[in-house]
């Protein structure tokens, strides 16, 4: 056989065939890390000491076992193995085997050559088989980039690339991001060179936006197309945020980041673009917060600014924001948008808090949080109070943890649905409620088919029952009425008495004395006396006598006129003793909740003996309107009054048997009957009725 | 389609017909009703109840199936009762509602008026314990409505009836306390006055009635506190040091009036006079024409308040039905012909005496009679407001004291070396219960204690018998008290009628 076609033969062998036709013999080397590598510095080092038929074996066993392990697997070490074989067999006269070698190598790699210190005549053989296998490609492309040949990536620059490729058909590809996709087959001859030319368009381009500050949204025509990323340093610009595929063509792209000024600036792409930083201007506003509330912290859209202090400002972001105040009394909301540049002082007053944390839309006209909104404009003018929607994330984490059902107040709102909650129920998870949110109670609201009226109910941390009122969103009337109601003075819990009784008589003008108190009889005043005149003024009737007390006050002796029943005129000097009262306990024109609030402040604060029993007194019966037995016990406990007429230690007796029946503990509630039974002359308030019937009837009912 | 099931869809189509008629029929029969409701009202509100009745005949009667034919019921048993004064059909109204709409929002005040009925028949026990399981029934079942501070007042007001003053200040407290904006509570308060002084507590009492004063300032309850105010006033705090009538230089009626045998006061707050020729009122109108009677004998007043002249054999209520008093003998009926004195217990029943009988008579309001009251001869009679019964023994010994029943629960001498009344001529009760006694030359007031309408224990509270020269009297004939104590008293020597305050 001539030797061309020995080669030939070899290379077509060569390439059909897998190669690894030696290691068919010899057991290829386990697959684990390093064995090649091993395989290989054993089979060199043999190489290198001549010992070719030692060393051919051990190349034998690579080239096998670096092939089973697939393709793709050390193809470096592979080729090398290659080399080393088809010279080991030169070596040891292998023509054949050598020329099979250097084929199966130029087919992993047609552009390898051999180094130049190897003997001329293996070079000869190795360029003799690259004759026979390697043809070769010379690729220029428009405009410049990589190229694919198979799956191979070439750089093509400007100047035409020549690529040493197998002979054979090949596929000629571009994939380039932004540019039209191209694909060509052509097929290598041997031995030869042919020319290839690609030429591909830009349809698309990418944008590298890099901004300061860093966090910025992208939006381009509109779209949101990310935020930039942030930069090596905080206040330096951001790292890149690449928008790729952008079609190639006018563009607006809009800079957004809360506190910010966008930009907004025109694109004309035509190729892909990378920014210099673009700066972005800051957009804020200056709210001054003045309060005279003690430990006041202040909020801005649910997140903490700190404590108010005399020169709390606030910066703000322009846009719509929610400053609260709140303190251990109550709460303030300022809900308002801000522009840039603006600046404004806000004297935040603390209502007691009522967060709305039911919501209850009756038609689809109004979402619940529109009708929350709407209810805390509408009640802004209530004193006191302040009915508020609060953060939804504050209002979810507290509901949630508390595991309220959706529908707990629906009874109570008189919305279908849902099953009455008992009162002690709805009075633990007010309480509950209010103190994870840090309020003084909660409010639910509810429309029917009008979806600007809504019915409101107010529950104060510790009430199991609900003060409740119509109002109506779009009717400010409606506003005004339910202002004025619910900021109604509470009826007077002590108030100013000359201890003595008077009563209308006809045809007498003035106020006939029926009894006497200890200070007024020891003053002068004895029954059948009409007081006629009063600080200088004539009193034609009790009405007129009620109104001078009521506007002197304690503080000076009260001069009065008075005439005996002989008709004798005399002055008489009458001190004003302040006396204790009680509220009615079911007063519809009374905001109880409210009306617990209020007392529970003034039960903190210092104050003079009768006074601090008269809010105890009173905050017992707002307690016991609201069903909270145990704390009105608790309130009656720090309340002493002497014995007798009027609102009296009868009256506390009286209460507190109430109090005792109502929490179930009816022998002490008899016992506590049977005190108010003998105490003649004590009233349930200093115009109500007398104790000794109403507990005579409880203790006859009881039995 | 299959043959036999091509009924199904006409049927189905004419069940939705009739259904959507049925509805929209039900839907106008509503809406009809409820226009027809409104104008009654609206003529009520104009005093044309012929007109207003007859709507809300027709909402109870063509619509009895609407949400509103219980309160068509509810507005024609409140115009019987409180306007036409006709219990029967304001009972028969009320029965419908709580037989028909039993659960409905008219059925407490349906209670509320079934009570008011009761009582409305007699302060008896039958008639208070009636009246008392209507009005608990309010607040027992419906405690919510509105309806319970007034069935609560009314609560108290049948406990006084009745005597159970404890039960009855705890139920008027529980208005006062638990509903103290109400008009019910302004009555409360009235009513507990009554109920204290009962109980002996005067001036409790007077504190009671000053908080209408107080609270309720230019209504009428704060004129009706001001009128008891000043009564118990004059007998409790001017009294004990000095006297409790003063001579007053008014008259009522003309200068000259004479042979007076009997003065009333009515419930429109006049005083008629009655002559043996005839009846004269003060200040009445010269074209006042009142009914001359042939065989007139005096008069008197019925339990609402209104004049009722006493003829010879029937009481005539001025304006009403006359009520023959015939008794029944051998021959059918004899009329009474010599009739002394009359009065009306609280259920329409007459105790009428005459002359010529040896016990005070007991008549139906129709007249028919019911036997012998109380076997005494009697010149006079009086019922109070808890139907206790007075009167003055024929020989002027004594004042007896009976039960509506027509026990005899006491006697009071007047001849006593307290009290020397050789001449009695008057007896009248006031609000309270304080009885008053008239003798020619003298007045004294009895205090009724704590339940003297059982017992009939009352005690001299105070008398007057001031010499004329002081502005006294000597030859008083009749006399009349009004509500806050004042007393008219006809002095045959003075010739007019004297004012005492």
């Amino acid at each position: 056989m001539r030797p061309l076609c020995r080669v030939t033969l070899a290379v077509l062998f060569a390439i059909a065939s897998a190669l690894p036709v030696a290691a068919q013999q010899t057991p290829p080397p386990q697959a684990q890390p390093g064995a090649f590598d091993l395989l290989f510095d054993q089979g060199k080092r043999l190489f290198d000491a001549f010992q070719y038929d030692e060393a051919v074996p051990l190349f034998d066993r690579l080239i096998s076992g670096i092939t089973e392990a697939g393709a793709g697997t050390r193809p470096d070490l592979l080729v090398q193995a290659y080399e080393m074989r088809a010279r080991a067999r030169f070596a040891l006269g292998d023509a054949t085997g050598t020329e099979q070698d250097f084929a199966a190598l130029l087919a992993i790699r047609p552009d390898f050559r051999l180094s130049a210190d190897i003997s001329p005549r293996v070079v000869a053989v190795f360029d003799g088989v690259r004759a026979l296998t390697v043809g070769t490609v010379v690729l220029s492309s428009t405009p410049p980039g990589p190229v694919m040949i198979d799956d191979r990536t070439y750089e093509v620059l400007t100047e035409p690339v020549a690529i040493d490729v197998v002979a054979g058909a090949h596929v000629l590809a571009v994939k380039r991001q932004g540019f039209s996709p191209f694909e060509q087959s052509f097929t290598a001859l041997a031995g030869t060179r042919i020319e290839l030319t690609v030429s591909v368009e830009r349809i698309s381009a990418s944008l590298s936006v890099v901004t300061r500050p860093a966090d910025v949204e992208v939006v381009i025509d509109g779209t949101p197309r990310g935020r930039t990323p942030a930069g090596r340093t905080a206040d330096g610009p951001s790292a890149p945020l690449v928008i790729t595929d952008l079609p190639l063509g006018e563009h607006r792209i809009e800079l957004r980041r809360e506190c910010y000024v966008t930009l907004s600036l025109p694109l004309a792409l035509t190729d892909d673009v990378a920014t210099e930083p673009l700066e972005l201007t800051r957009a804020v506003a200056t709210a001054r917060i003045q309060t005279t509330a003690g430990d006041a912290i202040v909020f801005v859209d649910g997140e903490q600014r700190g404590p108010v202090t005399q020169q709390s400002q606030l910066t703000l972001c322009e846009g719509a924001r929610v400053i609260e105040v709140r303190g251990p009394s109550g709460r303030f909301v300022d809900r308002r948008a801000w522009k840039r540049g603006e600046s404004a002082t806000i004297t935040a007053e603390l209502k007691s808090a009522f967060p709305i944390v039911v919501t209850a839309a009756g038609s689809a006209a109004v979402t619940p949080a529109q009708l929350g909104q709407a209810v805390e404009r509408a009640t802004a003018a209530v004193p006191h109070a302040l009915i508020y929607a609060p953060v939804a994330s504050e209002l979810e984490a507290a509901l949630a943890a508390f595991s309220v059902p959706a529908d707990w107040l629906n009874t109570r709102l008189g919305v279908e649905g849902g099953t009455s909650t008992p009162r002690e129920v709805v009075r633990d998870l007010v309480s509950k409620i209010s103190s994870r949110l840090g309020v003084q109670g909660i409010a639910a609201v509810a429309t029917g088919t009008d979806p600007y009226e809504a019915r409101v109910l107010l529950f104060a941390a510790g009430s199991g029952e609900p003060d409740s009122f119509t109002i109506h969103t779009a009717d400010t009337g409606s506003q005004r009425r339910v202002a004025e109601q619910i900021g109604a003075a509470l009826p007077p819990i002590i108030r100013p008495s000359l201890e003595t009784s008077v009563v209308d008589v006809a045809g007498v003008s003035g106020a006939v004395v029926v009894r006497t108190g200890d200070a007024s009889a020891a003053a002068g005043l004895g029954v059948g006396d009409v007081i006629v005149g009063a600080q200088g003024s004539p009193v034609a009737s009790v009405a007129d006598l009620r109104a001078t007390v009521a506007s002197v006050g304690p503080s000076a002796p009260l001069g009065l006129e008075v005439r005996n029943p002989a008709g004798e005129t005399r002055a008489v000097s009458a001190s004003i003793a302040m006396v204790v009262d009680t509220m009615p306990m079911r007063d519809p024109s009374t905001y109880y909740n409210l009306a617990l609030l209020d007392l529970r402040q003034r039960a903190a604060r210092a104050a003079p003996q009768a006074e601090t029993a008269a809010v105890n007194l009173n905050l017992a019966v707002v307690l016991m309107r609201l069903g909270n037995w145990d704390e009105a016990l608790a309130a009656l406990g720090k309340v002493q009054l002497p014995e007798g007429a009027g609102v009296s230690a009868g009256t506390v007796a009286y209460l507190r048997g109430l109090c005792l029946e109502g929490a179930g503990r009816t022998t002490e509630a008899q016992a506590a009957f049977a005190a108010a039974a003998n105490a003649g002359e004590a009233r349930l308030s200093s115009e109500g009725p007398l104790i000794a019937p109403l507990a005579r009837a409880r203790l006859s009912a009881g039995r | 389609m299959k043959a036999r099931f091509r009924w199904i869809l006409p049927l189905c189509l004419a069940s939705w017909t009739v259904g959507t008629g049925v509805a929209l029929a039900q839907a106008t029969d509503e809406q009809v009703a409820r226009r027809q409701l409104e104008s009654g009202r609206a003529f009520a509100r104009q005093g044309n109840y012929a007109e207003a009745l007859r709507d809300f005949r027709a909402v109870a009667e063509t619509h009895a199936a609407t949400s509103v034919a219980d309160d068509a019921l509810l507005e024609i048993a409140r115009y019987y009762l409180d306007v036409a004064g006709d219990a029967e059909n304001a009972a028969a109204a009320v029965d419908s509602i709580l037989k028909g709409y039993a659960t409905s929002d008219s059925a407490p005040d349906a209670y509320v008026m079934a009570g008011r009925l009761a009582l409305g028949r007699g302060h008896q026990p039958a008639d208070v314990e009636a009246a008392l399981a209507n009005f608990d029934r309010v607040s027992r079942l419906f405690p919510t409505s509105g309806a319970v501070p007034r069935a609560l007042q009314l609560s108290g007001e049948a406990f006084w009836y009745s005597g159970r003053l404890d039960d009855a200040l705890a139920s008027l407290g529980r208005v006062t306390a638990e509903f103290p904006a109400t008009d019910a509570a302004a009555d409360a308060y009235l009513i507990a006055g009554r109920v204290l002084l009962a109980m002996g507590r005067p001036i409790l009492a007077m504190e009671e009635l000053q908080q209408v004063r107080n609270r309720w300032p230019g209504t009428p309850a704060a004129e009706e506190a001001l009128a008891r105010l000043t009564l118990l006033h004059r007998l409790y705090v001017r009294a004990p040091n000095g006297p409790a009538y003063t001579a007053s230089n008014d008259t009522v009626g003309p200068q000259r009036l004479r042979d007076v045998t009997s003065l009333v006061r009515t419930a429109d707050r006049r005083i008629f006079w009655a002559t043996n020729s005839g009846i004269g009122v003060a200040g009445g109108n010269e074209a006042e024409r009142l009914p001359v009677y042939t065989r007139f004998r005096g008069i008197t007043i019925d339990n609402a308040g209104r004049l009722v002249a006493i003829d010879s054999a029937s009481l005539r209520p001025l304006g009403g039905d006359d009520v023959p008093v015939l008794l029944p003998d051998s021959d059918g009926a004899r009329a009474l012909d010599n009739i002394v004195a009359a009065a009306q217990l609280s259920n329409g029943d007459w105790l009428v005496m005459d002359n010529d009988q040896r016990a005070i008579q007991r008549f139906g309001p129709d007249g028919a009679p019911l036997g012998a009251f109380a076997q005494a001869r009697v010149s006079r009679i009086a019922v109070g407001s808890q139907d206790q019964v007075a009167a003055i023994e024929r020989d002027g010994r004594e004042v007896l004291l009976f039960n509506a029943a027509g026990a005899a629960t006491g006697r009071i001498a007047i001849r006593s070396p307290n009290l020397d009344f050789r001449n009695p001529v008057g007896l009248a009760f006031d609000a309270f219960g304080h009885l008053y006694v008239l003798d020619r030359e003298g007045l004294a007031v009895f205090s009724p204690y704590g339940e003297a309408v059982q017992t009939g224990s009352y005690r001299l509270l105070t008398s007057f018998a001031a010499d004329r020269r002081e502005g006294g009297f000597d030859r008083a004939t009749a006399f009349v008290v009004d509500a806050s104590g004042t007393v008219f008293l006809y002095d045959d020597r003075a010739e007019r009628i004297l004012v005492y305050r």
